[in-house]
């Protein structure tokens, strides 16, 4: 089974619009899921500054915008499925 | 910054007597930027408490006046003792002092007043300076002296003064009957041939920590300690925020690259383009120190890399004190960043002035700062809490 990775914005921006709160989604990864997963953090991925819409993940190389604390998991979990 | 290039560091431990929330000596030192000048004041009040507070306060901070406007030392110090109020118990107004002017050349000028006698450090020991006596005339105590002496400081001259705290230090004891006066010298001997880099920070932290530890754990009378070391400077470089004009990329990364001291970058575009430029990769921590701020990054060539304008900002209320809550020392970037400041005599601020447009979003969940002015609050903090020397560059 193939792993994804999954890439968090750390620039100020994301961070304060909710960035923060993923950390703890990506903690508490339930194991069949966190081992197929390779988590990191990034400096400011750069998109936020025309009208972006932060905080943003990159899962793979595609980026997503406004990720929740709950829309990241349902993410993670599609991604993973088309991964199979 | 002296005219032989050297930088003067100043710092002053203090601990009060027993469980007194108010320290009876006062020590004030101001660096006075356009003529060169460091002044530093250690004044001992009568007694302890809040009645030794007012004493050496107001010793301390006319004095400091006195001679800045080079004022005689003799007359400031007659009128500083008319000046005092008496104490009913004791019907004197008293307090001693020690104060140090050290101008642009390095000339030192010392006057002591009832205070222990400071130490000049040279070369591996300690230099007896000839000292001028000068009698003061006082109506309610005879016999009293101010010591005056003058020299020009050398390159890793410490000059250390304290209060008779330290002095008086475990007297009684078995081991000291007298108190620590000879000992002391020794201890301060052996702290400087163990670290000849110490700083004036660490070296004032561990006199009087030993001090107290004389006194087995509870001061007997206030105790400060201050220490001066003309030093090479120990550089610093803090550079935050993108260069306003693109073009100048290229000329912030040269400037980053060959700086002669330790590097901290401040923000994560910033980062980037200094990632770009050099290309070497940038690799984010996973550990959340500091649960307000994003974690810190590495990259070769840079001490420390952190996000931006939240940590500035609280590297400012650190600063200032004026965060309650952020007390606690914890290894979070803003507290790294403060360790380095407090490590380092100057720092030069780096900022690229564009401005990040979605920062001033009003809708944001928190206010974000803009850059320039906070750095300009840290410069004046660091210049007249720390008397670091601070300059800031903008590109």
């Amino acid at each position: 089974m193939g792993k994804i990775e999954v890439k968090i914005c750390m620039g100020t921006m994301c961070y304060v619009m909710g960035g923060a709160e993923l950390k703890a989604v990506v903690d508490t990864l339930p194991p069949e899921i966190r081992d197929r997963v390779e988590i990191s953090y990034s400096p400011c991925l750069g998109t936020c500054n025309n009208g972006g819409e932060p905080p943003y993940v990159k899962i793979n190389d595609r980026l997503v915008a406004r990720v929740s604390k709950t829309s990241l998991l349902q993410i993670i979990k599609e991604e993973l499925y088309n991964a199979v | 910054m002296r005219v032989n290039g050297e930088f003067i560091e100043v710092d002053c431990c203090q601990k009060n007597k027993g469980a007194n929330i108010v320290c009876g000596d006062t020590f004030i030192s101001h660096k006075f930027k356009e003529e060169g000048r460091v002044i530093s004041v250690i004044s001992d009040g009568l007694g302890s408490g809040i009645k030794a507070s007012v004493l050496s306060t107001m010793t301390s901070s006319m004095l400091l006046k006195f001679t800045l406007m080079h004022e005689d030392i003799e007359a400031a110090a007659a009128t500083i003792i008319k000046t005092l109020p008496r104490d009913e118990v004791r019907k004197i107004s008293y307090s001693t002092f020690c104060i140090c002017d050290i101008d642009y050349f390095g000339h030192a000028r010392i006057a002591e007043y009832e205070s222990p006698s400071y130490l000049l450090y040279r070369d591996g020991g300690f230099v007896e300076v000839p000292k001028r006596r000068v009698p003061v005339e006082r109506d309610d105590i005879g016999n009293t002296a101010l010591w005056i002496s003058e020299f020009r400081m050398e390159k890793e001259d410490r000059i250390i003064f304290f209060s008779d705290g330290v002095w008086q230090s475990g007297m009684g004891e078995r081991n000291m009957p007298f108190g620590w006066a000879e000992a002391s010298r020794d201890f301060i001997l052996r702290c400087i041939a163990c670290k000849p880099g110490i700083s004036a920070n660490e070296l004032s932290r561990r006199i009087v920590a030993e001090a107290e530890r004389n006194d087995r754990n509870t001061l007997k009378d206030d105790t400060s300690c201050c220490v001066i070391y003309m030093r090479k400077p120990r550089n610093l470089l803090i550079c935050t925020g993108p260069p306003y004009d693109e073009k100048n990329d290229g000329h912030m990364y040269k400037m980053v690259e060959e700086f002669p001291g330790r590097k901290i970058v401040c923000g994560g575009t910033t980062a980037q383009i200094l990632s770009r430029e050099s290309g070497r990769e940038i690799t984010v921590d996973m550990d959340f120190m500091d649960k307000d701020l994003p974690p810190v990054s590495r990259m070769e060539g840079v001490d420390l890399i952190t996000e931006g304008i939240l940590t500035l900002s609280k590297v400012e209320r650190l600063l200032s004190g004026t965060d309650a809550a952020e007390q606690h020392k914890t290894e979070g970037p803003a507290d790294l960043i403060l360790k380095m400041l407090a490590d380092s005599d100057k720092i030069t601020f780096l900022v690229g002035t564009k401005i990040n447009i979605a920062h001033q979003d009003p809708t944001l969940p928190v206010e974000l700062e803009i850059r320039r002015n906070v750095v300009k609050k840290i410069k004046h903090l660091l210049e007249t809490k720390w008397l670091k020397d601070v300059d800031i560059t903008y590109i």
